[in-house]
C-alpha cells in the first residue's frame, strides 16, 4: 500500500514543499527512509515507532519504505515524524484518507506519540499558503506563529490520535487565528532599564539619539566603568517601533532559528543581541552543515552589540564587512548558497587601549605608543569606515556620580527618535531604504541638500579639519539625521556642526586616529 | 672624489672607531684607504693585529657601489674637513668626523636651536613645541630635533612653516624610518632642510646610539629648549651635552602635578631659562632683535563663542562639563565646538576633551 502526504522543510531563509511517500510490502520487516535524510531524520524511525505504538494504533510488521521527495535537496530535522507517522497510518487504513491531501504537515513526536513543536513554522505557512494548501497542521506550540499568515487553516495538533480523530470527524479541532493588530498593540516595552539611570554623559547620549533615530553604527571608546556597557543595554528603549514587514522578517529568522519564546507569536520588539567575544565566525553570521542564521541575522532590524570590540577574533570582524555594506549574509556550502537578512545596527564598544585608560581624567594611562598603535589597529580601517558615529564616554568622578543630575527618560528621547524615523519613511522610503545610514554615496547626494551656507561651511571644515572623503560621507549622513530630528528637510550650518563632533579625537602626536 | 674614501672608511667597523684618531694623524681618507700592509700597520690607532683585518674587509667591498647606493638614496656625505661643516658642531669636543645628510644643507647653522622633550608627550606640550618652533623659524631660525615621536615631531612640523627650516638628527641611519609612522616626516624634513646621522647605512636605532645623538643635537645649535620632559626623560641628556659644550639651557615650565614637568622644572631650578614665548628664547640666546608681539588674530566669534572659549581657557575641558557648566544643551555645545574648532581656537584631544590654544 502506498500513501502520500505533504510536508515542509527549510533551505535557508526559505521553505520548500516535500513529498512524504510512504510504502508498505511484504517482506521482512524493515523500516527505512530515503531521499537525502540527515541524521536526525534517521532517528525519526524509532519516535514514529515508538509513537504509533504508544498511541494504540499499530505499527505494522512489514517492509516500510519512506521516501522524501524531491531526493535532491538535503532535509534535516524532526519536522517530518509527523508526516511519516501520519503516512504509515494512511497506508495501513489506520486514519481517515479523505482530506489528508487538503493539508500540511509538520512536528515532531515523542515517544508516546505527543506532538513537539519544530522550527521554521513561520516560512512554512508561507510556503503552504502559496502551494494553495486548504490547512496546515502544526504543532500547538508553533500555531500562533503559523497563523500571522491569514488565510490559511491553522490545526493546532497536540498528539497523533488526536490528529487520527481529527480527521474521521471523532473531534472537532478550532483552528487558530491571530489579531496581528492586537499583537503589535501589545508591544510595551515594559523594561526597566531607562536612560534616565545614566548620570551626565550629554554628549553619549545625544550620539546614541542620533544614532537611533537614523540607524547608524555607533562605536563607544571609553575607560573602563564609564558605562558603555551600561550605556548601550539602554539602546532598545529608545529604538523606534518596528514595521509590520520588519517584524514579519525578523520573526522568520527567529523561527527558523528555533528561537522564538514560547506564546510569542511575532516578534514585536527589535531585538538586541550581546554575544560573548569569544563566539565563533560561524556563531556570529551564521553556519553549520545546514545553515543557520547567525548573531547577525539574528540582529536583523534590530542592534548588534559587540561589547569590547577588540576582543574579538580579528576573522570574526573582518567577516562583519560584507554584511555592513550589503544588509545581507551569504553562506556558501557544497551543495547551496543560503542568504539571510542582516540589516542590523552595530553598536560597539571598546576601551581606548591595552590599559583602558588613555584620555582619563584621574587615571594615568602606563601604555607605551606602539602598544596603544598595536590595540588601535585590532579594528581595521575598513570596519571602521563602516561605523558612522564614534563617540568617546568619559569615566564621571564619585562627586560627579552624585552631583550631576540624570537626563531625559527612555520614553521622551524615543519620541523624538520616532518621529525622525517617520520623516525618513516619508523621505527615503522610495528608495527603498528605511533609515539614513543605508544612503549609499550616490544617494547622499540625491537627499542630502544643504542650504548655501551650510554648503561653505562644510567645504571650510573639510579644509580646515582636514576630512577624508569617507569622513565627509559620514558627517553628511550624520547630518541628515540631525536635521530629522530637527524636523528640517535642508541640512544648515548647524547639523553639520553638531555631526562633526560624532567622530573621535584626531591627534597624530597622541597615535590615536580613528 | 675623495669622499668615497670617507666612505669607505665608515664601512670598515675598525676603521670607524678610530676615524677621528686616523685622520687627525693628517692622513687623508684616500690615503688610508689605498695604503698597504705596512702603511697600515704605521697608522697612529691602528694596531698590528687589526690590520689583516682590514685588509679582508676591504678587499670585500666595491666602493663604486656602495658609493652608487648612496647616492641613489640621495645621501650625501660632509665631512669636518669641509669648509661647509656645521661651525657649531665642530666646536665641541667629539664632533662626528663624517656626517651623512640628505636635503638641503643651506641652513643657517650659527643661528640654530634645538626644541626637545618627551616622546609621551601631552596634546599642551605638542601644541607649545609647534608654536615655538614655528616662531623661531619665521624669525629665521633653524630649529633642530630628533624626529622622534612627540615634542621633537611636533617641532619639525612647526619649523617647516617659517623660512629657518628645520634639521632632524637621527639616532640611526637615513635609509631605515623609525619609529615608522615617521615616513611623511623624513620626506618633509628633507623638503625644508635636512635630515643627519652619523652611521652608514642599515643602521638600526640601537639604544646606545641616541645620547651620541642628543650631542649632536645640541653640538648643532645656540641653545637647547626643553618641552615637557620626565625625569627620565632623553632630552635632559641633550641638556647635559648643551652644558658640557657651552650651550644654553632653556625649559618651558608646566603644571606642577604633571610628571612631564618634572624635567624641565628640574633644569630651572639649576638654572636654565624659563621660557613663555619665542621671543624669550630669541633674547636668551642674543638672535635677532626681539622681533614685536604679533597682533592678536583678528578671528570674528560671537558671544556664545567666546563664552565657551573663556572656559575651556588653557585647561582640558570635556564637551559635558562644557553642557553642564554653561547649561547649554549638548548639541549646542557639539555646534560650538565645531565651529571653534574650524576657527582654529581649540583643539580636540582624546577622551573629547578640548584645549584652547588662541
Ligand atoms: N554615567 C553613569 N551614571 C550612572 N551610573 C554609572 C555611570 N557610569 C558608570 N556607572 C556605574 O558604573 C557601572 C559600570 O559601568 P559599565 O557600563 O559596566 O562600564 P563599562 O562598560 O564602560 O566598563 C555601571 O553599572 C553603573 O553602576
Ligand atoms: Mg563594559
Amino acid at each position: 500500500m502506498l500513501a502520500k502526504i505533504e510536508s515542509c522543510s527549510i533551505l535557508g531563509m526559505e521553505a520548500f514543499l516535500v513529498e512524504v511517500e510512504v510504502d508498505i510490502s511484504n517482506g521482512l520487516p524493515a523500516f527505512n527512509i530515503v531521499g537525502l535524510p540527515d541524521a536526525a531524520i534517521q532517528e525519526s524511525r524509532e519516535r514514529v515507532r515508538s509513537g504509533i505504538s504508544n498511541s494504540e494504533f499499530e505499527f505494522p510488521l512489514k517492509r516500510i519504505t519512506v521516501n522524501l521527495a524531491p531526493a535532491d535537496l538535503r532535509k534535516e530535522g524532526p519536522s517530518f515524524d509527523l508526516p511519516v507517522a501520519v503516512g504509515i497510518l494512511a497506508a495501513t487504513k489506520q486514519i481517515s484518507r479523505d482530506m489528508l491531501s487538503d493539508y500540511l504537515f509538520v512536528g515532531e513526536l515523542s515517544l508516546t506519540g505527543e506532538i513537539r513543536p519544530v522550527n521554521g513554522v513561520l516560512p512554512m505557512a508561507l510556503r503552504a499558503k502559496e502551494s494553495k494548501k486548504k490547512g496546515f497542521i502544526v504543532p500547538k506550540e508553533n500555531a500562533s506563529e503559523a497563523a500571522l499568515i491569514g488565510g490559511l487553516k491553522i490545526i493546532p495538533a497536540s498528539s497523533l490520535s488526536e490528529i487520527v480523530k481529527f480527521f474521521s470527524g471523532e473531534k472537532e479541532i478550532e483552528p487558530i487565528t491571530e489579531d496581528i493588530k492586537r499583537l503589535f498593540m501589545n508591544n510595551t516595552v515594559s523594561d526597566n532599564i531607562n536612560f534616565c539611570d545614566i548620570k551626565g554623559q550629554e554628549h553619549a547620549k545625544r550620539a546614541i539619539e542620533v544614532a537611533a533615530a537614523g540607524g547608524h553604527n555607533l562605536l563607544m571608546v571609553g575607560p573602563p566603568g564609564s558605562g558603555k556597557t551600561m550605556l548601550a543595554r539602554r539602546m532598545p528603549s529608545i529604538l523606534p517601533d518596528m514595521t509590520f514587514e520588519e517584524a514579519i522578517e525578523t520573526t522568520k529568522i527567529y523561527s527558523i532559528a528555533g528561537m522564538l519564546p514560547s506564546k510569542v507569536a511575532l516578534v514585536t520588539s527589535r531585538s538586541f543581541r550581546a554575544p560573548h567575544h569569544t563566539i565563533s565566525t560561524a556563531g556570529l553570521v551564521g553556519g553549520g552543515q545546514h545553515p543557520r542564521p547567525g548573531e547577525i541575522s539574528l540582529s536583523h532590524n534590530g542592534v548588534l552589540f559587540l561589547d569590547e570590540f577588540p576582543e574579538f577574533t580579528k576573522s570574526a570582524l573582518e567577516v562583519l564587512r560584507q554584511p555592513l555594506e550589503d544588509g545581507i549574509v551569504t553562506i556558501s556550502r557544497a551543495s547551496s548558497t543560503s542568504t539571510f537578512p542582516a540589516r542590523f545596527m552595530l553598536v560597539a564598544a571598546m576601551n581606548p587601549c591595552r590599559c583602558g585608560y588613555l584620555g582619563d581624567k584621574i587615571k594615568e594611562c602606563v601604555c607605551v605608543p606602539s602598544s596603544i598603535r598595536q590595540y588601535k589597529s585590532k579594528i581595521s580601517g575598513p570596519l571602521l569606515d563602516r561605523i558612522d558615529i564614534q563617540v568617546e564616554v568619559p569615566r564621571l568622578t564619585k562627586k560627579e556620580l552624585v552631583g550631576v543630575s540624570s537626563g531625559e527618560s527612555s520614553e521622551t528621547i524615543k519620541e523624538r527618535v520616532q518621529r525622525a524615523r517617520d520623516r525618513q519613511q516619508k523621505n527615503i522610503g522610495d528608495s527603498n531604504l528605511s533609515c539614513n545610514a543605508q544612503m549609499s554615496p550616490r544617494l547622499l547626494k540625491k537627499y542630502c541638500k544643504l542650504s548655501d551656507s551650510a554648503q561653505n561651511f562644510l567645504e571650510n571644515a573639510i579644509d580646515k579639519l582636514g576630512l577624508s572623503g569617507r569622513a565627509y560621507d559620514k558627517v553628511l549622513r550624520i547630518s541628515k539625521t540631525i536635521a530629522d530630528l530637527g524636523e528640517r528637510d535642508l541640512i544648515e550650518v548647524e547639523h553639520l556642526a553638531e555631526a562633526i563632533q560624532y567622530r573621535c579625537s584626531n591627534n597624530s602626536n597622541n597615535y590615536y586616529n580613528f | 672624489m675623495d669622499k668615497r674614501f670617507w666612505l669607505g672608511l665608515k664601512l670598515i667597523p675598525v676603521l670607524d672607531k678610530k676615524i677621528k684618531t686616523i685622520t687627525d694623524s693628517f692622513e687623508s681618507a684616500e690615503r688610508i684607504w689605498l695604503a698597504d700592509r705596512n702603511g697600515l700597520s704605521k697608522i697612529d690607532g691602528i694596531a698590528i693585529n687589526e690590520v689583516d683585518e682590514i685588509i679582508t674587509r676591504r678587499n670585500n667591498i666595491d666602493l663604486e657601489r656602495w658609493w652608487q647606493r648612496y647616492k641613489n638614496i640621495g645621501i650625501n656625505i660632509l665631512t669636518i674637513f669641509d669648509d661647509d661643516y656645521p661651525p657649531l658642531l665642530r666646536e665641541i669636543t667629539n664632533p662626528p668626523t663624517v656626517l651623512f645628510f640628505k636635503g638641503d644643507l643651506i641652513l643657517n647653522y650659527s643661528n640654530a636651536v634645538a626644541i626637545v622633550g618627551s616622546r609621551l608627550a601631552s596634546i599642551h606640550g605638542s601644541i607649545i613645541a609647534e608654536e615655538l618652533a614655528s616662531e623661531l623659524s619665521k624669525e629665521g631660525v633653524t630649529v633642530v630635533s630628533g624626529v622622534a615621536r612627540g615634542i621633537d615631531g611636533s617641532a619639525h612640523k612647526g619649523a617647516m612653516r617659517g623660512q629657518g627650516g628645520t634639521i632632524g638628527v637621527l639616532g640611526c641611519s637615513l635609509d631605515v624610518i623609525y619609529p615608522p609612522e615617521n615616513k611623511k616626516l623624513y620626506g618633509e624634513i628633507c623638503k625644508h632642510g635636512s635630515l643627519v646621522s652619523e652611521y652608514p647605512i642599515t643602521t638600526k636605532p640601537l639604544k646606545w646610539n641616541f645620547p651620541a645623538r642628543n650631542r649632536i643635537i645640541s653640538g648643532l645649535t645656540k641653545g637647547v629648549v626643553i618641552v615637557e620632559a620626565s625625569e627620565k626623560s632623553g632630552a635632559l641628556i641633550t641638556a647635559d651635552f648643551a652644558l658640557e659644550q657651552g650651550r644654553e639651557v632653556c625649559a618651558v615650565p608646566g603644571n606642577p602635578k604633571n610628571k612631564l614637568s618634572k624635567g624641565p622644572h628640574k633644569l630651572l631650578k639649576s638654572g636654565a631659562y624659563l621660557v613663555e614665548d619665542a621671543g624669550d628664547i630669541l633674547d636668551v640666546l642674543g638672535l635677532i632683535g626681539h622681533s614685536e608681539k604679533k597682533k592678536e588674530s583678528s578671528v570674528e566669534i560671537s558671544l556664545d563663542e567666546q563664552r565657551v572659549l573663556n572656559f575651556i581657557d588653557w585647561e582640558l575641558k570635556h564637551v559635558d562639563e562644557i553642557t553642564r557648566e554653561l547649561n547649554v544643551s549638548s548639541s549646542d555645545a557639539a555646534i560650538l565646538l565645531t565651529i571653534l574648532e574650524i576657527k582654529g581656537l581649540i583643539k580636540q584631544d582624546i577622551g573629547k576633551r578640548y584645549l584652547r590654544i588662541h
